[in-house]
């Protein structure tokens, strides 16, 4: 009799962390074929490579949790990227902005994070008030966000100052900034999830919104402040991304990021339907996205094979999610 | 139902494992057997370059892309040729203009004990992040040059061509052409690349200086970017050629796609080319209008040269060896961590050469 509860449990607890069963399976298998991946050297390249990303991905979970979805975080973190850049470019750059001198570091963080509340208002006034589908309002603001990028620059902004690549490569003693701040944000994204009103008005808002006002939650307000902080995270990501390559591309820096965040939430079990949404699974889902990335290097495999795998896994994982969450149903 | 649930959840893990194990095993198997039987064909053929077939076989290079454009991919096509040759497990990644994913490329090839690793660099300003990220391991630039070559040295070199000399060939010929007319005050129109790339301001300088230390006294007509791209020139050439007051006496085009696009337009606007139009690429196009006599000449950047030369630097590197051992290219004499593959002039009487490079 108690073995039988034993199992229920064991396989209960199976389908509830099934990502991450997927996650362990992946790096074994991974392991196997070579043994310089389970390496502390590999980790950290592993997660200092998808912390952007990482980033962009606990943002973008709150908006599909809200049964809505932001299509603009890769372009707003290239604007952030570029304008935060140019600001904190060394004394001996060919500037953006010639005339303006040197600026400390956090004012160029602070002016990419104002850009990233900027966009999120927008996008978040746009689907709260002007009812628009949250699909098109971001993709405009994509769109718009990229082009005011290849206005302000033509090329690359380069050589930023040490204090501002801080955050995207700095290090404190073996711990590294970048991964830092993603952890934070991991904390401060659970934080807000399990612990907040806000965080419980996402879950109600995602799962039936006419409910949801009913029970007197201001709807509005919730999805403008879902959509700043999508932005937010986005931009940071931006900050994070310049200060790691020591450069902003208005054309490339952060092109298609917008895609692998949602496939991360995704893939992470964050439901497309609204209202499900765990954040250990969003964290696994970007694991398991780098494990992929990088481990299909150290296989030596060519690298259209990661697209595909990527791409079967982004299936299977929503396959899935679809099937466990019937049967709760 | 729980049932259904676990084995969902084994199926998928088994699948993936099944998959990435499948193309990891065959992808490595196939690589090593084919270079294996290379490097015996090699050792069989040619006695005098056992050596060096025998000590670069099993060494596994990674090659990251900035992008896979036209000329990019014969680059990758030429370093591909060479690693086989040579026994090489070369592996290819594109970063698709991603810095970020560039460094994740050179980390994780630090990370597997890679010795040494080639790197077509996204932007030219920020190879000192690359060589970071190489820790310990030797790092060779291809195609691009770093914008500040100090940040070179016995472990980062770059392999490439000098786009000093692209334009000089242009500058020359263009002299020669208008001091055998006996002509030396020349209008030009100057079709420009991208705005902001190394490449346009290089190519664009060196032919201007080439004509000027000619003794030619070259005035500007007209000097826009056309993207490198054929239509846009062809739309702004169309416009050039409705303006009368807009007199020339040549066309010089950052590559031959925008060279195409002017001669479109010419011929569009019914305009006979009597005056020369120069190019840079000598791409299939290209040298079809040569033969055509419709583009005057073309400068051929050698992308098997470049791909092939950097895994030769690659190997080279890792054995200890000299920069340009095995190889034809010249060091560069100032820096001594630049092996330069030279720009070749193509025209009508050489062109039928490039046919098959």
């Amino acid at each position: 009799m108690k073995s039988k509860a034993d199992k229920s449990q064991f396989s209960k607890f199976l389908s509830d962390n099934g990502i991450w069963v997927v996650l362990v399976v992946l790096i074994i298998a991974i392991t196997l074929v070579n043994r310089n991946f389970l390496t502390p050297q590999n980790a950290v390249a592993l997660l200092t490579g998808e912390s952007v990303k990482g980033v962009l991905t606990f943002g973008v979970m709150m908006a599909i949790l809200s049964k809505g979805i932001d299509l603009s975080t890769g372009s707003v973190a290239a604007l952030s990227a570029i304008v935060s850049a140019a600001l904190c470019q060394q004394a001996t750059a060919t500037k953006l902005w010639a005339g303006l001198g040197t600026m400390p570091a956090i004012v160029g963080i602070l002016a990419g994070i104002a850009i990233g509340c900027i966009v999120g208002f927008a996008n978040g006034w746009m689907v709260a008030y002007l009812h628009l589908h949250p699909f098109i309002a971001t993709l405009g603001t994509q769109l718009i966000c990229r082009a005011i990028c290849k206005l302000l620059t033509p090329g690359p902004v380069s050589k930023l100052t040490p204090g501002f690549r801080f955050l995207g490569n700095g290090r404190i003693g073996p711990l590294h900034m970048i991964v830092l701040v993603m952890i934070i944000l991991f904390c401060i994204s659970a934080f807000i999830l399990r612990e907040t009103r806000f965080g419980k008005s996402v879950y109600a808002v995602g799962g039936n919104d006419q409910a949801a006002r009913v029970a007197g939650i201001n709807v509005e307000s919730v999805l403008i402040r879902v959509y700043m902080w999508c932005s937010v995270c986005a931009a940071l990501g931006g900050i994070l991304l310049a200060g790691r390559s020591d450069s902003a591309d208005p054309a490339n820096t952060g092109l298609n990021y917008e895609l692998d965040a949602i496939a991360a939430a995704t893939v992470g079990g964050t439901s497309q339907t609204g209202g499900i949404c765990r954040i250990s699974g969003v964290a696994a889902g970007i694991l398991i996205m780098g494990v992929i990335n990088n481990g299909m290097v150290m296989m030596g495999v060519n690298d259209q094979m990661t697209f595909i795998v990527k791409g079967l896994i982004i299936i299977g994982a929503v396959a899935f999610d679809m099937r466990k969450n019937r049967v709760k149903a | 139902m729980r049932k259904i649930k676990l084995a969902t959840v084994l199926a998928l893990a088994t699948a993936m494992v099944v998959g990435l194990t499948a193309c990891g095993g065959s992808g490595s198997t196939a690589s090593t057997g084919s270079s294996d039987a290379a490097a015996e064909e090699e050792t069989a053929e040619e006695g005098g370059e056992e050596a060096a077939a025998a000590d670069a076989s099993g060494l596994k290079i990674t090659l990251v892309m900035s992008q896979r454009d036209e000329f990019l991919s014969s680059l990758e096509a030429g370093a591909k040729k060479k690693a086989e040759e040579l026994g090489v497990n070369l592996i290819t990644q594109d970063a698709n203009q991603d810095e970020s994913k560039q460094i994740q490329y050179v980390q994780a090839a630090a990370a597997d004990g890679q010795k040494v690793i080639i790197v077509n660099p996204i932007n030219p300003s920020a190879c000192q992040s690359i060589i970071d990220a190489a820790g310990d391991m030797s790092v060779v630039f291809v195609n691009r040059v770093p914008d500040d070559v100090s940040v070179l040295t016995d472990k980062a070199v770059y392999v490439g061509s000098d786009e000093h000399t692209s334009g000089k060939f242009q500058g020359d010929f263009l002299a020669n052409y208008f001091k055998e007319k006996g002509q030396t005050d020349i209008k030009y129109i100057l079709l420009r690349g991208i705005e902001g790339q190394t490449s346009t301001t290089l190519r664009s300088e060196s032919v201007l200086k080439a004509l000027a230390d000619n003794g030619i006294n070259a005035t500007e007509t007209y000097a826009k970017s056309c993207l490198y791209d054929r239509t846009e020139a062809l739309n702004q050439m169309t416009n050039i050629l409705a303006d009368a007051s807009k007199e020339f006496d040549c066309i010089i085009s950052n590559n031959d796609s925008m060279a195409l696009g002017a001669i479109e337009a010419c011929n569009t606007a019914g305009r006979t080319i009597d005056f020369p139009i120069v190019g840079i690429d000598a791409t299939a196009d290209g040298r079809q209008a040569i033969k055509d006599g419709t583009l005057a000449m073309s400068v051929f950047q050698d992308p098997n040269g470049q791909g092939g030369g950097s895994v030769q630097a690659a190997v080279n590197l890792a054995n200890g060896e000299a920069l340009n051992a095995n190889t034809d290219f010249e060091i560069d004499e100032e820096t001594g961590h630049i092996l330069w593959v030279p720009f070749e002039e193509v025209t009508p009487e050489n062109v039928e050469e490039y046919e098959n490079r």
